[in-house]
């Protein structure tokens, strides 16, 4: 029976995508159907409107539809938001078999384990995602299966959210009306996206720089090793240039999109910017120089705040195969070069691998995540419909 | 002409040294004042009153380039500070950026001037390109924190000055880059204090600055013997100062000064005040005033302090009337607008400024509110 095709859909604060993947022969994923929107109602990521958002996700998969010739009935669905968190949780059960020989029973319970965390009563499990295996002393074990000990522990990194701003996510494709499948973090898309395997083993930092939010992922020795989401993204560029000068909202975006800048070089001195008058505003000529430092000021918060975090962590030693930055906001001039500075890593823009099809979708690194749930879809699921949050991922171990 | 108290103050270690210069030629001129943590610098300066900050917090030494502690420096003595600007009426600061003293002190130094109700006038020293990147970034972050703090900021990099310095020795090369500097500003000075046939008086000086103003850029060109009004010219016109002349085809108001000696003709000025008219825009404002100086034969030096906006307002208006009308006018203006400025610092800083957000939960991560933009939390300075 052919695989049916799997549709993701990403509703994000600038844009609401959907993507609609076929599995052609010896495996390969084609994209046949796109439908994107601009988004209203949603806001850092998060559904603020309900009926406004709806009617955003309704129109994008119409055009998802048309355009791939199918019929859609249930979607793959990437999250985010501010709220969203992750830990690690070390579970350890003692080895059952007698001559302490590792079976699978013990692996199972040791994710059973290792999966039981207190999270507040508001929250509820995103993703667990496999790390290392640790029988006894020995860290870094992969395959714990015909080894030999007498106990194993198993780190599991949890995602959690905000039940209520998750599920407000998934009413509002059922409002559509659209039934959802499943859903998945939209930072681990885009990372499976982007990803080479030899970037996963090198140790390996996604940056998603998305405009409500910027998620972040990042791998080392194969496995994730952190995740998280800031709720700062595109749009508080866009404000602080707004406030800034004191020009509306739409030219303030425009001036970002056009003449911005992540870092202040020699050619923007002396220059100016002409804002054209409008109703109720004159217009405006600003200095280059000083639009560079606002915009250049707000990215550098947003990545140092991110590498402070995962120095927390310490993450930093273990990745050596850089960061990658995927999402609208890799589009910024300069934003690699700001990047680079501030990790002190190389860093390139990510671009989506290991699918064909609508080259509009395939290329840029803004439909990472899209492409990243349908390269997934194909991976994990099943042919009858999975339910609850995060089964697609529960066994991710890093490939 | 009512009497005007015009001070020259150095402050930090480079500063320190241009003073040193004016002091030491223009004896019987302006008020020279030396700022900086470190004796050394202070025990071998010329300057008529030397100032020594955070005396307790550096233990006379340096700050070894840390702009924090040259600014906490600045801070502990405020009161000293202070005491040095009553009554002035034009204070022309000269600072060294790019290391502790210069970049940190400076503002809050500049910003006690302004208070007092001077008018502040800066050159700031940009360092060599060979002193290396950090210097660099640390001059730039402090060209954004005196812009606001000062009526006119006049940028003056040091390897725009590579031409006059010829090739001289490391030691000789920052000596003369002094030399070109001091001379710079005193020929501003000297036109309040020292003025030629073709005066700029205070007054005038001051709605200049106001109404130009901002940050600025310096135009050096000197010339000596026969044909010195052709090589002064040239110097200026075609040396990188002015980027070629570029700057002042860009300028929205130049001000220049002509320095010469008793041999000085109005032929000569005529000349060169042709040359500059021909490079500028059309309705540029262009200011002049010449200064006369006995002790100098054979020599012309054209200062051009170019800046790149005019906001044409009432001050300037008023600025033919006679003197105590000119003084009541200029005050009011002055503290209208300083008021006004203060206005708008406190605009800045105030968290109804969200936009988008307004309605929004905000972010914060570590107990800060990152809705609010990022430029004003970290206090950043923007170019308007």
């Amino acid at each position: 029976m052919a695989i049916p095709p799997i549709v993701a859909l990403e509703i994000g604060t600038s844009k609401v995508v959907a993507l609609v993947g076929e599995m052609r022969e010896g495996g390969h994923v084609m994209i046949t159907g796109m439908g994107r929107h601009p988004s209203t109602g949603i806001r850092k990521g998060e559904i603020t409107d309900l009926e406004n958002a709806s009617v955003c996700v309704r129109t994008a998969l119409a055009e998802a539809e048309e355009t791939a010739q199918v019929s859609i009935s249930q979607v793959h669905l990437a999250v985010s938001g501010g709220h969203i968190q992750s830990l690690v949780n070390r579970g350890t059960v003692p080895i059952q078999g007698k001559d302490g020989e590792i079976t699978q029973e013990d692996i199972d319970q040791v994710m059973e384990v290792a999966r039981a965390v207190n999270i507040p009563a508001d929250r509820d499990i995103l993703h667990t995602i496999c790390q290392h295996f640790c029988i006894d002393d020995q860290e870094m074990v992969i395959q714990p299966d015909g080894m030999e000990g007498s106990k194993l522990s198993l780190d599991m990194l949890v995602m959690h959210g905000v039940r209520n701003r998750l599920r407000n996510a998934v009413r509002v494709v059922r409002n559509v009306p659209m039934e959802v499948q499943d859903t998945a973090f939209s930072g681990l898309c885009s990372a499976l996206a982007v990803l080479t395997p030899e970037q996963k083993s090198g140790g390996v930092i996604v940056i998603d720089l998305g405009g409500g939010t910027t998620d972040y992922v990042a791998y080392a020795a194969n496995v994730v090793a952190a995740a998280g989401v800031l709720g700062i993204g595109g749009d508080h560029v866009s404000n602080d240039i707004a406030l800034a000068f004191n020009i509306p909202l739409a030219y303030a975006e425009n001036l970002k999109r056009e003449s911005g800048n992540a870092i202040l070089d020699s050619t923007s001195t002396g220059q100016k910017i002409s804002v054209p008058a409008d109703v109720g505003f004159p217009g405006r000529s600003i200095s280059l120089r000083a639009l560079h430092t606002v915009i250049s000021a707000r990215v550098d918060e947003v990545l140092r705040t991110i590498k402070k975090r995962l120095a927390n962590e310490d993450i930093l030693h273990h990745v050596g195969a850089g960061v990658v930055l995927t999402g609208g906001g890799a589009h910024m001039k300069g934003i690699v070069s700001l990047t680079e500075k501030i990790f002190g890593l190389p860093c390139t823009i990510g671009r989506p691998r290991g699918v064909s099809g609508l080259v509009t979708a395939t290329e840029a690194p803004e439909f990472a995540t899209c492409i990243g749930m349908v390269q997934y879809g194909f991976k994990y699921s099943t042919n009858h419909r999975t339910s609850g949050i995060g089964a697609l991922f529960k066994k991710l171990i890093g490939g | 002409m009512q009497e005007r108290k015009v001070s020259i103050v150095g402050i930090g270690g480079g500063g320190c040294k241009v003073v040193d210069w004016i002091a030491r030629r223009c004896s019987g001129g302006p008020a020279v004042v030396a700022i900086s943590t470190d004796t050394e610098v202070l025990a071998s300066s010329h300057a008529t009153t030397k100032l020594q900050i955070g005396s307790v917090r550096t233990a006379g030494l340096g700050t070894g380039g840390d702009i924090n502690l040259g600014r906490l420096a600045a801070e502990d003595d405020i009161e000293m500070i202070r005491s040095l600007f009553d009554a002035i009426d034009l204070v022309i600061f000269v600072v060294a950026l790019g290391g502790g003293t210069g970049t940190g002190a400076a503002p809050v130094v500049m910003k006690a001037a302004r208070e007092a109700g001077a008018l502040t006038l800066c050159f700031a020293v940009l360092p060599f390109n060979f002193e290396g990147q950090q210097k660099k970034e640390c001059a730039e972050q402090g060209v954004s924190a005196l812009v606001d703090v000062s009526d006119a900021l006049i940028v003056v990099p040091n390897e725009r000055l590579f031409e006059f310095i010829g090739v001289s020795n490391v030691a000789d090369s920052f000596e003369k880059a002094d030399e070109v500097i001091s001379d710079g500003i005193s020929s501003i000075w000297k036109l309040v204090m020292l003025p030629g046939f073709i005066s700029l008086d205070f007054a005038h000086l001051q709605a200049i600055v106001r109404n130009g103003g901002g940050v600025c850029t310096f135009g050096y060109g000197v010339g000596t013997g026969t044909g010195r009004v052709n090589a002064a010219l040239k110097s200026l016109l075609e040396g990188s100062l002015l980027e070629k002349g570029e700057i002042i085809n860009s300028a929205r108001s130049l001000l220049v000064s002509i320095a010469g000696g008793v041999d000085l003709t109005l032929k000569d000025i005529d000349d060169i005040m042709k040359a500059i008219s021909a490079r500028k825009q059309k309705d540029a404002k262009l200011f002049m005033g010449t200064v006369v100086d006995n002790e100098v034969h054979d020599r012309i030096a054209i200062t051009v302090i170019a800046s790149e906006r005019w906001s044409s307002e009432t001050v300037a208006a008023n600025v033919e009337v006679k003197a105590d009308p000119v003084v009541e006018v200029g005050e009011k203006t002055r503290k209208s607008k300083s008021k006004a400025r203060d206005f708008q610092t406190k605009l800045k800083l105030e968290p109804t400024g969200k936009g988008r957000f307004k309605d929004v939960e905000p972010t914060v991560l570590d107990g800060e509110d990152f809705d609010i933009p990022t430029f004003i939390r970290r206090g950043i300075a923007i170019e308007r």
